[in-house]
């Protein structure tokens, strides 16, 4: 494929990319004047990359036939031209520095031997203040060129701004947008020769309002537009009527922003440059940079997209031409063309030899791209499991402290035990004694904790009906059973006592 | 287990060579252990000078049949290849192109016109240094800086028809960076500069005459290159004086570029006396820029990066 790319001394040079020669050239040395803006031709035609526009600083427009090596046509606008574009219906529009916008109509525009004519000086016009303005200017104009140019039909011009450095298309063809220095971004509508939007400045936080000065305008679809100011990136979204500030707002780098390119392989991400040589792709979703392209020493001045494979061509101040990888962001071409570059077209030819390679390489690069995203699958599954050894481990301490309570729960039952048996023993004891192992309990109850005194009440509550029942009994029996009784219950007693006494004086 | 050493027959060696037959990592010690790295090294040194002189001899009784000299390795000769080196004989559009750039007019004849000045609240070192300029380059003029912006003074030369400005640019007393400009269209330079020596503190050193100095810039190969040393070219007279003998020399060896001014004369046709006059300076490109000075909205021909130095084999001038 070819590669199109305009010198800032007004050389062209044609670069065979996978001949590696170059296969044309033209122009003549010229540093006075720059070379702009280089464009194809209309898109109606079967060949318009046979056809170029080249706009020059000194407000020269030359329309060139590149398979014939022949100048079709050349016009003077006088000032210095920032954009070109041909439309619909064989039209021409070309927008100059000082905020005109020209439209002409052309009716044979590829046979047409345009004669070099200089036009009166666009300064004398006037600035239409409304519509009727703008179609007596437009009478004028027509007027005017019917006597030059028989041929011209509808033609008009816009004086829209003071100034201008950024200009864009949408690409429905019908509205334009621009910004320049101290002008923020404004878009008109080109049939009703209107202002349809503009955008709003901002203030910072000392309520100042913050300076403008937009280097390019770029259109994502008719909906969202980029532009590149001296130090941010801004977008903007054209359906919302009544929030006319921006959505997207990065701070690009320190230096002022060359150019921003788009393309409809990559939805979300655009690619823009600055005057150090650094070359960006941003994501336009999460405002984040998803990479950079390296080894420009020297300021990138314009940036190509191919419009069907992952190819991406810089050219800069170093006089280099870069060719880079879309996907893996790698250089694959390096061309030295000894002359300080200024634009740079891609040619929509495919060579056909070389089509199965770039393809292998594209599924190549595909293939990396499932590994990377099965990598990333892997990490989330790593993740989960993570998750599930912590919620195991959360469970695990869970069932340790169910076994705590549960061992809290036996030695509260036991208590109660041992003091039902101790009452049994006592009611067969004297009453003396009864009385004085009472008061003892209740001592060793008060240094026992409050559960404990709680629950052994309930007993007692219990045993002094049970004790009375046992005395009746007991009444009952014969008096010399009930002797030999008392005298084994008392020894019992004592030794139980005396137990008791030991325990206590070991809690102690 | 460790291998028992094998057994030398030691009665063959010398104690000398018995020493250096030991390793230094050895040694623990280490003041024994630097003298037998001394000693070792001596006697490598020694071992190649006495192969260089059979070298000689050999050379030197084989006549013509002696194999050719070996060529040192030297980081220059080890350059990486650069597309941007010009061929300034064969390339016609560079000649084209370079005759047609921002020095343009001086080599039709314009003669310079400079403009020394320092940085704002400078020390009498920059003012001192920015003064001996006066005396290098002919039609030059020292101003003091004062409160001016470098965008004004830029404007006021272009309104009086200057074509450069230098402005010499002083940190803590020490003098480090060099900004030259060219008017009305640039480039602009910014160089670091290092390793200043005045000229009274140069031993030997002469007293610079008024004499219009020759100019020799040497070595400058790339594009870039060029660029620069075009640039050098234009601030020095378009007709030296022969007579006075004072020659400045601009040589640019692995990216730095050295100044010397000299005094010369010569003895024969083969032979020169050189004295050195300062001042004696030495000079590396740390960007260049498309305009005038401008370091918010300017463009970068060339900015020097970091990562260009992790290559050390690799030179852009």
């Amino acid at each position: 494929m070819d590669v199109l790319v305009g010198c800032s001394t007004g050389i062209n040079k044609i670069y065979n990319i996978h001949k590696k020669t170059p296969t044309g050239l033209y122009g003549a040395l010229n540093t006075t004047s720059e070379l702009n803006v280089m464009t194809f031709g209309w898109n109606s035609v079967e060949n318009n990359e046979d056809y170029v526009f080249y706009g020059y600083s000194n407000g020269i427009l030359k329309y060139w036939n590149q398979k014939e090596k022949q100048l079709i046509g050349e016009i003077d606008y006088g000032q210095s031209i920032k954009a070109i574009h041909p439309l619909n219906n064989d039209k021409l529009l070309v927008a100059l520095e000082n905020g005109l916008v020209d439209v002409k109509t052309l009716t044979a525009p590829i046979t047409t031997q345009l004669a070099p004519m200089n036009l009166p000086t666009l300064n004398k016009k006037k600035s239409p203040a409304a519509a009727a303005a703008a179609s007596t200017v437009g009478k004028n104009n027509k007027s005017k060129q019917v006597i030059v140019e028989p041929v011209n039909t509808q033609s008009f011009s816009l004086n829209v701004a003071t100034n201008l450095s950024g200009f864009a298309m949408n690409p429905s063809n019908d509205k334009f947008a621009f910004g320049g220095k101290d002008v923020n971004l404004t878009i008109w509508d080109l049939e009703k020769q209107v202002k349809t939007y503009s955008a709003k400045f901002k203030h910072d936080f000392l309520n100042l309002q913050e300076p403008v000065s937009i280097n390019v305008v770029k259109y994502m679809n008719d909906d969202k537009i980029l532009i590149g100011s001296d130090f941010r990136i801004k977008a903007y979204d054209l359906r919302s009527k009544t929030n006319r500030s921006s959505f997207l707002d990065v701070s690009f780098s320190k230096h002022p922003i060359q150019s921003i390119q788009y393309t409809n392989q990559k939805e979300h991400y655009f690619y823009a440059s600055d005057s150090i040589g650094k070359v960006f792709c941003y994501d336009v979703r999460t405002s984040r940079q998803v990479g950079s392209f390296k080894d420009s020493a020297g300021s990138v001045k314009d940036i190509a997209i191919h419009p069907t494979l992952p190819l991406l061509a810089t050219v800069g101040l170093d006089r280099h031409l870069r060719v880079y990888n879309l996907d893996n962001r790698k250089m694959l071409h390096k061309i030295f063309l000894k002359q300080r570059l200024s634009c740079v077209l891609f040619s929509k030819e495919e060579p056909t030899n070389e089509i199965a390679q770039e393809e292998e390489e594209i599924w190549k690069n595909l293939e990396e791209n499932k590994n990377r995203i099965n990598n990333d699958d892997n990490d989330d599954n790593n993740e989960g499991n993570d998750k599930k050894k912590s919620i195991s481990i959360k469970v695990t301490d869970n069932m340790d402290s169910d076994d705590d309570i549960e061992d809290g729960d036996d030695n509260d039952v036991e208590f109660p035990m041992e003091a039902d048996s101790d009452d049994s023993d006592f009611d067969l004891g004297n009453s003396d004694d009864d009385n004085i192992s009472v008061k003892k309990e209740n001592k060793g109850d008060s240094d026992d904790s409050d559960d404990d005194s709680d629950e052994d009440e309930k007993p007692k509550r219990k045993t002094p009906a049970k004790s009375n029942l046992r005395n009746n009994n007991n009444n009952n029996n014969k008096g010399k059973n009930n002797k030999g009784k008392n005298n084994s219950s008392t020894k019992k007693t004592s030794q139980v006592l005396k137990k008791k006494f030991a325990g206590l004086k070991k809690r102690k | 287990m460790v291998k028992p050493k094998k057994e030398v027959d030691k009665d063959d060696l010398t104690k000398e060579e018995l020493k250096l037959r030991r390793s230094p990592t050895d040694i623990k010690c280490k003041a024994k252990r630097v003298l037998l790295v001394q000693k070792l090294q001596a006697a490598k040194k020694t071992a190649r000078e006495k192969a260089r002189k059979q070298r000689k001899k050999e050379r030197e009784i084989l006549g013509d049949a002696a194999p050719a000299k070996e060529v040192p390795r030297t980081i220059e000769s080890m350059r990486r290849a650069d597309e941007t080196i010009v061929d300034t004989e064969n390339d016609k559009e560079f000649e084209e192109e370079i005759n047609k750039d921002e020095f343009e007019s001086y080599f039709d004849g314009r003669v310079p016109k400079i403009v020394v000045t320092t940085n704002q609240r400078s020390t009498k070192e920059a003012v001192e240094f920015a003064q001996v300029f006066t005396k290098l380059l002919p039609n030059c003029e020292f101003f003091h800086r004062r409160k001016y912006h470098l965008k004004e003074i830029v404007q006021f030369c272009n309104n009086r028809d200057y074509t450069d400005i230098i402005v010499v640019n002083e940190t803590k007393g020490i003098i480090d960076e060099l900004t030259i400009s060219h008017l009305p269209n640039g480039p602009t330079a910014v160089f670091r500069l290092t390793n200043l020596v005045m000229p009274e503190d140069i031993p030997g050193g002469g007293e610079m005459t008024s004499h219009k100095a020759e100019l020799i810039v040497n070595n400058f190969t790339t594009r870039l290159g060029h660029s620069i040393g075009r640039m050098f070219a234009s601030m020095f007279a378009q007709d030296p004086n022969f007579k006075g003998r004072r020659v400045c020399t601009l040589h640019n060896q692995r990216d730095f570029i050295f100044f010397r001014q000299h005094r010369y004369i010569f003895e024969s046709k083969e032979d020169a006396n050189v004295q050195e006059l300062g001042p004696r300076f030495t000079l590396k490109l740390k960007s260049l820029q498309k305009g005038s000075f401008n370091t918010s909205t300017g463009e970068y021909i060339h900015l020097h990066q970091h990562n260009m130095d992790v290559d050390r084999k690799k030179f852009v001038l």
